[in-house]
């Protein structure tokens, strides 16, 4: 099981649509087609991937903004993707009970709780991937990949 | 305007703002704007709060925590502002 989070999974939903639009919007504007490759190759099958509900609303609160063809194209790849992959639900008290609730909010502290039984984390979220090496959780982390690239 | 000269120019403007000596700091954002780029960078601090955060007994005591900051670079490669920002 892999468990990915939302700034992960709004790159790779939008890599899907196309690539071009990374720069187009502010979650994914430092990534590129090669970042996006790794990425998929980190993943290699989408029935790998486990989410949250919490993790898709916030996904679709990022992206349901697309208009013309791309709205079109996004709508194609969220409902595939959904489709694809595994969704798991973790009660909200979970959340707020976790000693990360106040610095990470609902949804990275469910992803942080739920991760621990994941063999890989994947995430865009700098602070998210702080917390999970903290706790020895095997991450894949978008960001770290790129700057180390920039560098 | 590379991304790699964006992560340079804001590096070098707030390396200032960590005593920690491996900061950790990273390009998270870069939109470009009519007037130049407005970029996010985040990077580790000395956490201040951990013995007298009232929640300290609750929390996990990090010895480090990420700030974030947004940075307004204009098109000569100068920073022109800087600004509190938040990740969520």
């Amino acid at each position: 099981m892999i468990i990915i989070d939302t700034n992960a999974l709004v790159v790779l939903l939008v890599g899907l649509i196309d690539t071009r639009l990374f720069r187009n919007h502010k979650r994914t504007s430092i990534y590129d087609e090669d970042d996006f490759t790794d990425l998929l190759r980190t993943i290699r099958s989408l029935n790998q991937i486990v989410t949250l509900p919490n993790i898709w609303t916030e996904v679709d609160n990022l992206l349901n903004n697309f208009s013309g063809n791309y709205k079109y194209a996004y709508i194609q790849e969220i409902t595939k993707t959904i489709k694809e992959t595994t969704e798991n639900y973790l009660a909200s008290e979970i959340g707020t009970s976790s000693p990360h609730f106040q610095e990470l909010g609902l949804t990275d502290s469910l992803i942080l709780e739920f991760a621990k039984e994941c063999k890989l984390l994947i995430t865009s979220d700098s602070k998210l991937s702080d917390h999970a090496i903290a706790y020895g959780i095997p991450v894949y982390d978008l960001v770290k990949v790129k700057n180390e690239r920039l560098r | 305007m590379k991304l790699k000269d964006l992560l340079k120019i804001a590096e070098d403007e707030l390396s200032d703002l960590s005593t920690v000596s491996n900061p950790d700091f990273r390009l998270e954002q870069a939109v470009k704007t009519d007037s130049g780029w407005e970029i996010v960078v985040s990077f580790l601090v000395e956490n201040p709060n951990k013995p007298s955060n009232p929640f300290a007994a609750l929390a996990p005591a990090f010895q480090f925590e990420r700030i974030y900051k947004k940075v307004s670079i204009n098109s000569e490669g100068e920073v022109a502002g800087l600004f509190i920002y938040n990740n969520n």
